[in-house]
């Protein structure tokens, strides 16, 4: 019970049915999420990665900062 | 014949970290470099904390307690080890096993380990992070977890970064996505998507400059990069990757993030600081995070430091 005398149920249904079902539908991870593509470059420069390079050094970005890739729903959580 | 490993990674031999720092460990302390993809191609006996390893080239070494071997964990499996799985499946339950069988080895043999894998796991989760800041006085961005949009919008009262607290990529199918640090519109999706899946809220600073600090044991580097130009999270921008200059890191930096390494229990850390107009934050701590994309100096000062650990237990 808070102290106005409100019951935290009584907030959390209120809070329920204020969310409509469309906010459940799409997680963030669509929202932000960016695919990933590699850039097409016919005439790379000395100073250009090859093609195909620069998809790969971005999920290296991420997966190289990951020890333990932990990925929710793989079920391999580290044991 | 069976002789004991003094060094012991746990990594790939694919990946350019962990090859960088065995390429400084002599041959004669017989290394050993071992992951969960390469335990099954291995024959090996663990018994009483004794592991015993015959790689496929006919070398065999053994690590167990009392053997005054040193390790690092780089990772447990290559990145795309898991990919695809699905949960509860056979080959799920075949690569769990494997991983438990490596994390048992990292538990039991006596290996005095960089940072040991039950200290990575926890450290890996950025609220851990920030609340190991906190008790050791390092700043971070106000942050909340929510799923009210407009708790976060009184809370944080100004411009939300928000970025996962989970994984920063997912596969559709073949296809991958990044998810980076983004700054929500208030009239956009953003705020209004936090209900499907937990996401950190952050008030937006302004950086003068991002900084990534490295910490081995007690010693600590520092390189920058100008924000002038850049996303709010720099690793959307391909040239940020290759334009890293070599710093002294600010005292207070360097108090900081070696601070924040022996709270979290680290001996080494890759972490994301921003430097705004009113001093240093911490933006995040990756226990395992990559180096060799900094300057030589940084990288090279970065690999000699975890291979002199290893030899030595101390380095410079």
């Amino acid at each position: 019970m808070l102290t106005d005398g409100t019951s935290h149920s009584a907030l959390l249904a209120d809070y329920a049915a204020s969310v409509s079902r469309r906010e459940f539908a799409h997680s963030l991870y669509w929202v932000l999420g960016q695919r990933i593509v590699a850039r097409r470059d016919d005439s790379p420069s000395d100073d250009e990665p090859p093609p195909d390079t620069v998809l790969t050094r971005q999920i290296e970005t991420i997966d190289n900062d990951r020890a333990l890739h932990l990925i929710p729903g793989s079920g391999l959580l580290v044991p | 014949m069976t002789a004991p490993a003094k060094v012991v990674v746990i990594g790939n031999v694919g990946d350019p970290h962990a090859a960088a720092v065995l390429d400084r460990v002599p041959s004669d302390l017989r290394p050993l470099l071992i992951d969960a993809e390469k335990l099954p191609t291995c024959q090996y006996c663990l018994r009483d904390g004794l592991l015993t390893v015959s790689e496929a080239n006919g070398r065999e070494v053994e690590i167990a307690p009392g053997n005054t071997a040193r390790g690092w964990i780089r990772r447990l499996a290559p990145p795309d080890w898991q990919r695809g799985l699905v949960v509860e499946s056979h080959d799920a339950a075949v690569k769990t096993a494997w991983l438990t069988l490596l994390t048992s080895v990292l538990r039991l043999c006596g290996v005095h380990w960089l940072s040991s894998v039950d200290e990575l796991v926890i450290a890996e989760n950025k609220l851990v992070q920030y609340a190991a800041a906190s008790r050791v006085g390092v700043r971070v961005p106000p942050t909340v977890v929510t799923n009210d949009h407009e708790l976060a919008r009184t809370t944080l009262a100004g411009d939300i970064l928000l970025k996962p607290l989970g994984p920063g990529h997912f596969f559709d199918g073949e296809e991958p996505y990044v998810v980076f640090a983004t700054v929500a519109r208030l009239d956009g999706p953003e705020l209004r998507s936090l209900a499907a899946a937990p996401f950190i809220a952050q008030r937006r600073l302004i950086p003068r400059s991002h900084l990534r600090v490295i910490t081995v044991d007690r010693d600590v580097w520092a390189a920058e990069l100008s924000a002038a130009n850049r996303p709010p999270d720099w690793r959307a921008d391909p040239t940020a990757h290759r334009s890293f200059k070599t710093i002294a890191p600010p005292l207070d930096v360097a108090g900081g993030a070696l601070a924040v390494a022996k709270e979290l229990r680290l001996g080494y850390t890759s972490q994301d600081w921003i430097l705004a107009d009113d001093g240093p934050y911490l933006l995040d701590v990756n226990p395992a995070g990559q180096w060799l994309f900094l300057p030589p100096h940084v990288s090279d000062s970065v690999t000699a430091a975890l291979a002199s650990w290893l030899l030595t237990g101390q380095h410079g």
